[in-house]
């Protein structure tokens, strides 16, 4: 089980990767983790653009932090859904399962899982109020993301 | 894997706010935030002093801390008052930092810092050519973490 | 630079970093800092500001506020206070040159806010409003000076 702030500051930094939408076109995603709120919080800065950066598909711009009660919520802006509180949703170790309703009453689900040391698959969905609940088949957007490390020239 | 870099500044990531005297005299409140770049390669410094009680800006500064071929830290930096400069890490105690450089007009730039305790302590001299500094006054400051900044084990890519 | 969007244009002259003493609903005097920056080409403007001890340094108040329009055209606000927790605020008529929002806080209370530009001061009024019982606490009033391009300059 996880839940506070401090179980992600390892992601701090810069994550990208190519996926796919949940429409089904390929992305080039980028992702940064930033300490906000001197250190109490943790800034997310998305950007999917299609694979030869002219169209930002979705951004999301979101600030994770901890409610007075200790819960932590996520304060976040999506260019497709507009104004989101997303709730964190307790889940094992590694992972952070965010989901929420946006005012349209799109239902949204966003899960970043480190299914290894240097690597975050990332998911995300949504659907219209009402609309089924997705399984495991269901178009959702999903990425493998790398840290964004930079090149090193090969040792001679 | 942390870079040799992060491995040795990790404690000193973060938000530090504390007050400062400066070398002319004046006095006012410094803040020094300290960020990991390119997954550990770099550390970037943004420096910016204030009077107390109004927030008028009085200093601003910034710079890179990185890691030479021998290890040594490099810190080019750029502050308002002083203009630019590359500085080199010299030899002092394991724990603390000090740095030291050339400035535009045949001046120096000697710095010092280190972490303990959650208290961050820098103090920074500028001398004139190959003099040394030692009698010149200096600009000092204690600063303390601001907010209750959580660090994980490893923290910090 | 971001473009000129509906929502930028309301915010156009704010974007960037004001500071000036602060007195929270609490008595606590501060320094608040407020920082405007617009993302996603204009869509949204996002507000972060702090309060700190003039003496020591340590923060004691950090927030965050989201600014997007409405179908509307009227903002909306999704903000996000340390020692209140999260809330949305909608934009309510006030004055023309006046942005004032409202919204409900955890526990029955309410929020308002309002931001004007009086020359090169931004003016901050906040005031909690307790529920069906309690007592409503004072508005707060905080000046902030422009501090990142000379006074006069503008946007």
């Amino acid at each position: 089980m996880n839940n506070g702030i401090a179980d992600y500051l390892p992601w701090v930094g810069v994550w990208a990767g190519v996926g796919d939408t949940q429409a089904g076109q390929q992305t080039a995603i980028r992702t940064d983790f930033v300490p906000a709120l001197d250190g109490t919080g943790l800034q997310m800065h998305f950007e999917a653009w299609d694979t030869e950066f002219k169209t930002l598909y979705h951004g999301v711009r979101a600030v994770l932090a901890p409610a007075p009660s200790g819960v932590l919520r996520a304060l976040a802006y999506s260019t497709i859904h507009g104004p989101l509180l997303l709730e964190l949703t307790p889940d094992d170790e590694g992972v952070m399962a965010l989901a929420g309703e946006s005012l349209g009453r799109n239902h949204i689900s966003v899960t970043f899982v480190q299914d290894a040391p240097a690597e975050l698959l990332f998911m995300a969905f949504w659907r219209p109020a009402g609309g089924n609940v997705p399984d495991g088949d269901d178009p959702r957007m999903t990425c493998r993301l790398k840290p964004a490390t930079p090149w090193n020239s090969p040792t001679v | 894997m942390p870079t040799p870099l992060i491995t040795r500044f990790a404690e000193w990531l973060g938000t530090w706010r504390g007050k400062c005297e400066f070398s002319d005299g004046r006095e006012g409140l410094m803040q020094f935030r300290l960020t990991s770049i390119f997954n550990g390669e770099a550390i970037q410094v943004e420096t910016a002093s204030y009077v107390s009680d109004s927030g008028a800006p009085m200093t601003r500064g910034s710079g890179f801390f990185s890691l030479d071929r021998q290890g040594r830290v490099v810190n080019n930096i750029y502050a308002d008052y002083l203009g630019f400069a590359v500085l080199v890490e010299t030899p002092d105690d394991p724990e603390v930092l000090s740095l030291e450089g050339g400035l535009p007009g045949n001046r120096t730039l000697a710095v010092t810092m280190s972490v303990a305790d959650d208290l961050m302590t820098l103090s920074s001299r500028v001398g004139e050519g190959y003099k040394s500094a030692a009698g010149r006054p200096r600009t000092y400051t204690q600063m303390r973490r601001v907010g209750s900044f959580p660090r994980a084990e490893g923290v910090a890519e | 630079m971001a473009m000129t969007t509906p929502l930028v244009s309301r915010f156009q002259s704010m974007l960037g970093y004001w500071r000036g003493p602060n007195q929270l609903e609490t008595g606590r005097h501060g320094l608040l800092e407020m920082h405007f920056h617009s993302h996603f080409e204009g869509e949204l403007v996002q507000l972060d500001a702090y309060t700190w001890d003039t003496v020591t340094g340590e923060t004691f108040s950090a927030g965050t506020g989201l600014f997007a329009l409405k179908h509307d055209g009227r903002l909306i606000e999704n903000l996000y206070v340390g020692r209140f927790g999260f809330c949305m605020l909608h934009e309510t008529d006030d004055e023309p040159d006046v942005l004032a929002l409202l919204g409900d806080l955890p526990g029955g209370r309410t929020m308002s806010v309002s931001l004007r530009l009086e020359d090169d001061e931004l003016l901050l009024t906040s005031q909690l409003k307790a529920g069906v019982v309690g007592k409503d606490l004072p508005r707060t009033v905080a000046r902030l000076k422009r501090y990142d391009r000379p006074p006069g300059e503008g946007a």
